[in-house]
């Protein structure tokens, strides 16, 4: 009968991490216990196969070291620059992100007055917020006031099409900064 | 019944003894203590100092990558990402932790990222559309030559393994370490590294029954 517990001890077994005891005794079992042995068998070969591929060390083609020499040179010249194309493209995406939410604050006070959100309404929810946290009530008050929020944001298309376009450039900067980032042009290496 | 099993494992200890001339690499206690020579002189900045740690541990690292990766240019690049990250991170080197294990566990780490990289990975920017990638597919010399190593079979069935397994499995066997120093190496539990190694050799030995 297979048992886990033996089928684990056999790959143990191959990487010599059994005591003569343990062994002993998985001997024992896998002279009893033909799908034990089965399993034995077929790792058996795996670990054959293995380490007769394990003979071969696969090496470098030559001037590997000089290609590395080459390869850190550019790096090296082209790193102050990537770090400001990185903090440009930081800057250009949290510009864009926090003005479209400074634009849609602005929105929603020039509405106050409208039907979708009242000023009052978002200073109340906040005052509940700090009055009393751990309540029920805050809960479903906070709820109220995101759901409120969103319905208004929703309503503001110019609103959707500012987070949309500053995500769609912070993605564009970021993609663009890691096709940057790669490795070095092939015309570097063929000079080598 | 016990002969045969004997002779099972007389077989296995005795292909064992045969790799380890090429896995260990023949680290001698002066090699590593010219070791900790050149990464303490790179460690304040000596660039030739560690040029020549690339140049000691090249063929190990290149061998690692190319047995995770299973292919000779994401290899040499990846081999050359883990001596850059290696640089950039000379700082944080510990002299008690030997070199090379230092260095196998960045390049294990990159490897193990990238295939989770490729395997999540959606259509690239960089790549060619289907039609021009079937009309420039010209056999280069360099591929013909590697063909018979492509479709060695321990390759393909290392790639059905999972990205932690074949580490723990290359690890293993091409540079014969013990589960201690796999799970120093992969930054995880012995036990962890037991349980992959098992599960590694039972999904082997599925995939070369299903072959």
């Amino acid at each position: 009968m297979m048992n886990d517990k033996y089928t684990e001890k056999i790959s143990e077994w191959f990487d010599n991490e059994l005591n003569p005891d343990e062994v002993a005794e998985l001997q024992a079992h896998l002279a009893g216990c033909s799908t034990c042995r089965q399993t034995y068998e077929s790792m058996q070969h795996v670990h054959t196969l293995l380490l007769g591929a394990a003979a071969h060390v696969a090496a470098p083609d030559q001037g590997f070291v000089q290609r590395f020499e080459s390869r850190l040179t550019w790096r090296q010249a082209h790193k102050p620059w990537h770090i400001w194309v990185a903090l440009g493209a930081l800057l250009v995406g949290t510009l864009l992100f926090w003005s479209a939410w400074a634009i849609s604050g602005g929105l929603l006070l020039v509405n106050a007055g409208g039907s979708a959100l009242d000023a009052n309404v978002l200073y109340q929810g906040v005052m509940i917020i700090f009055e009393s946290a751990a309540s029920l009530r805050t809960f479903v008050n906070i709820c109220l006031l995101l759901w409120k929020t969103g319905l208004f944001l929703i309503s503001q298309p110019l609103i959707w099409l500012l987070i949309i376009t500053s995500v769609c450039a912070t993605w564009l900067w970021l993609r663009i900064l890691q096709l940057l980032s790669r490795r070095p042009a092939k015309s570097i290496e063929l000079t080598l | 019944m016990n002969n045969t099993l004997t002779f099972g494992q007389q077989s296995f200890m005795n292909s064992s003894v045969a790799t380890k001339q090429t896995a260990e690499q023949h680290v001698t206690p002066e090699m590593q203590a010219q070791e900790q020579v050149w990464a303490m002189a790179a460690q304040k900045g000596d660039s030739a100092a560690f040029m020549n740690i690339v140049d000691a541990y090249q063929r190990p690292v290149y061998n690692l990558c190319y047995r995770m990766l299973g292919d000779t240019t994401e290899a040499e690049d990846a081999a050359q990402e883990t001596f850059l990250r290696a640089y950039t991170k000379l700082k944080t080197y510990n002299a008690d932790r030997k070199l090379s294990s230092w260095l196998l566990s960045i390049a294990s780490h990159y490897c193990i990222d990238r295939l989770r990289k490729k395997r999540y990975q959606m259509v690239s920017w960089d790549e060619l559309p289907p039609w021009q990638a079937v009309a420039d597919k010209k056999p280069q010399p360099e591929e013909a030559a590697l063909t018979h190593e492509r479709h060695d079979t321990v390759h393909q069935l290392l790639d059905t393994l999972p990205e932690d397994y074949r580490a723990a499995t290359v690890l293993r066997y091409w540079y014969e370490m013990s589960y201690d120093e796999i799970a120093e190496t992969l930054e995880t539990s012995v036990s962890a590294i037991k349980s992959r190694l098992f599960r590694a050799r039972q999904m082997l030995a599925e995939a070369v029954e299903t072959q």
